[in-house]
């Protein structure tokens, strides 16, 4: 209800000033814009290539965050020896990797696959370790009671109780690295959303920035709502989402 | 201090070896773009060390004080906003779709936007990373305030505590720990957006220095550049750390002991 009024108050707001469209175009021509562009086979594809990049960094990110989060979190020493490193490179702005990245990758798919990784790792990485520290110590004693096996130990103990804890991290991880494939492409100039709606403010027209804006938006959403179904199904069993069921 | 000096020695060698692969790798290579670390250290000491010819004053500079500006100005806004918004249902209701739906976007799709208002200005630098660090904090804030204990909102009003006094001594304490979570989220925010921003429109800054170092293929200066904005980046987050202890040094230290007591 609220959307209506305002859409309809920018709508008229356009009609009555005229030097405002530069900025705002009428909701209007954004709709019709939108439905243009979605008609376009160069928008799918270019939705395609954000999403190649989206979903191959998040598999690179998951293996290398599962690999050492399973080592930091086992390991008192190791995580004391890595934890100065982690906190520095984890403040480092992925972004700001895009230089160094562009001139020894080039402006390709391999280039959005290594900064979105970098800004996907930390929160997979650090939900990992937690989620270790965090296994129940009875657990872990009668495991050790009954000479349970490394392998089995990891399988039916670890993994159920870290699977939470990185599903948590996975979603977190989804929208740092969608944000970073859209800016890369953005900035780098490659394939994708990001420049779709560089070469449409470039342009100067305004309602196409808009729509492509608005395709991005719906991606991120869709994107999250379907990790946040696929978590419920999978961790029906974990206390989190047992009271829903 | 014998434990921070542990911390040290551990914290050592693997920062050695990381260096050291590096410094070995790039002395070994023979691409114009995998410069030596000597090169590099060279480049950063003439770049950003103080000296003739150092970038300090005309972008590093410029940079911190809008990047401090954007973020220090979302505070503010963010915390009044979030009170308010976070004390009353009504608002609540009616406003969190829509700030779900921004804390979703990703924030280079509001960049056009900006610039065509606001042009290659300061000011459009701030407000980018204004909006940009604003969602973690209004929605810690909000999260904050509606998840403190009904008993303390009842004590507050049953001694008829005046509104302006029970948001500033009860529901504000009571929301910090989770008002720090926000800003520490929105500092990281804050540093990526202002290296976007500076990187696609300025015609100063960091970010622009390093995407001028890039174009000119002057690789020890995009490597020494890209250090500099790491090293901004943990400087932040330490001095963000640091505020966290000393605003909430009553909050830790009473968890602390709850939890040494369980």
């Amino acid at each position: 209800m609220p959307i209506v009024v305002i859409l309809v108050v920018w709508q008229l707001l356009t009609v009555f000033s005229s030097n405002i469209e530069s900025v705002l175009p009428p909701p209007a021509d954004i709709g019709r814009r939108l439905v243009e562009v979605l008609g376009e086979s160069a928008t799918w594809l270019q939705i395609g290539q954000t999403l190649e990049g989206w979903a191959l960094s998040l598999v690179v990110a998951s293996l290398i965050g599962l690999a050492l989060g399973i080592l930091l979190g086992s390991s008192a020493i190791a995580y004391r020896m890595a934890r100065f490193v982690v906190d520095f490179l984890r403040s480092v702005p992925p972004i700001a990797l895009l230089p160094v990245g562009l001139l020894t990758l080039g402006a390709a798919l391999q280039l959005k696959v290594a900064l979105a990784t970098f800004a996907a790792l930390w929160f997979l990485l650090i939900q990992v370790i937690h989620g270790i520290w965090d296994v129940e110590p009875m657990m872990k004693d009668v495991a050790r009671s009954y000479h349970i096996s490394p392998m089995l130990r990891l399988t039916h103990i670890v993994i159920p109780s870290v699977s939470a804890y990185f599903s948590t991290g996975l979603r977190l991880a989804s929208i740092a690295a969608l944000g970073t494939v859209v800016a890369t492409e953005f900035l780098g100039g490659v394939d994708g959303m990001g420049l779709a709606i560089y070469n449409a403010q470039l342009g100067g027209d305004m309602s196409r920035t808009y729509a492509y804006g608005i395709v991005i938006v719906v991606l991120a959403l869709v994107l999250n709502s379907s990790l946040l179904a696929v978590e419920r199904r999978l961790l029906r069993w974990h206390p989190m989402h047992r009271r829903a069921a | 201090m014998g434990r921070r000096l542990l911390a040290a020695v551990l914290t050592l060698p693997l920062l050695a070896v990381l260096v050291g692969l590096w410094w070995w790798t790039a002395a070994r290579s023979t691409s114009p773009y995998y410069p030596s670390l000597d090169k590099v250290w060279h480049s950063f000491a003439t770049l950003w060390l103080p000296g003739p010819g150092s970038l300090l004053k005309s972008d590093f500079v410029p940079s911190v004080v809008n990047l401090l500006a954007g973020w220090g100005l979302a505070i503010v806004v963010g915390i009044a906003a979030g009170v308010l918004i976070g004390m009353s249902d009504v608002l609540w209701t009616a406003l969190r779709p829509g700030i779900e739906l921004a804390r979703a976007t990703p924030m280079i799709v509001i960049f056009p936007i900006i610039f065509v208002i606001f042009g290659f200005s300061d000011w459009g630098q701030r407000w980018i990373i204004l909006i940009a660090s604003l969602w973690p904090i209004l929605l810690n804030t909000i999260e904050g305030v509606r998840s403190v204990d009904p008993v303390v909102r009842d004590v507050a009003r049953s001694y008829r505590l005046n509104r302006p006094d029970r948001v500033l001594f009860v529901m504000i304490p009571a929301a910090l720990p989770q008002i720090m979570t926000g800003l520490r989220v929105a500092a990281g925010h804050a540093v990526v957006v202002m290296v976007a921003s500076e990187y696609f429109a300025s015609t100063r800054g960091v970010g622009f220095q390093v995407h001028l170092a890039m174009q000119s293929f002057d690789s020890p200066a995009t490597y020494a550049t890209t250090v500099l904005l790491g090293l901004i980046g943990y400087v932040l987050s330490l001095a963000v750390r640091a505020l966290e202890h000393l605003v909430l040094g009553w909050h830790i230290r009473m968890r602390d002991t709850a939890r040494a007591r369980a």
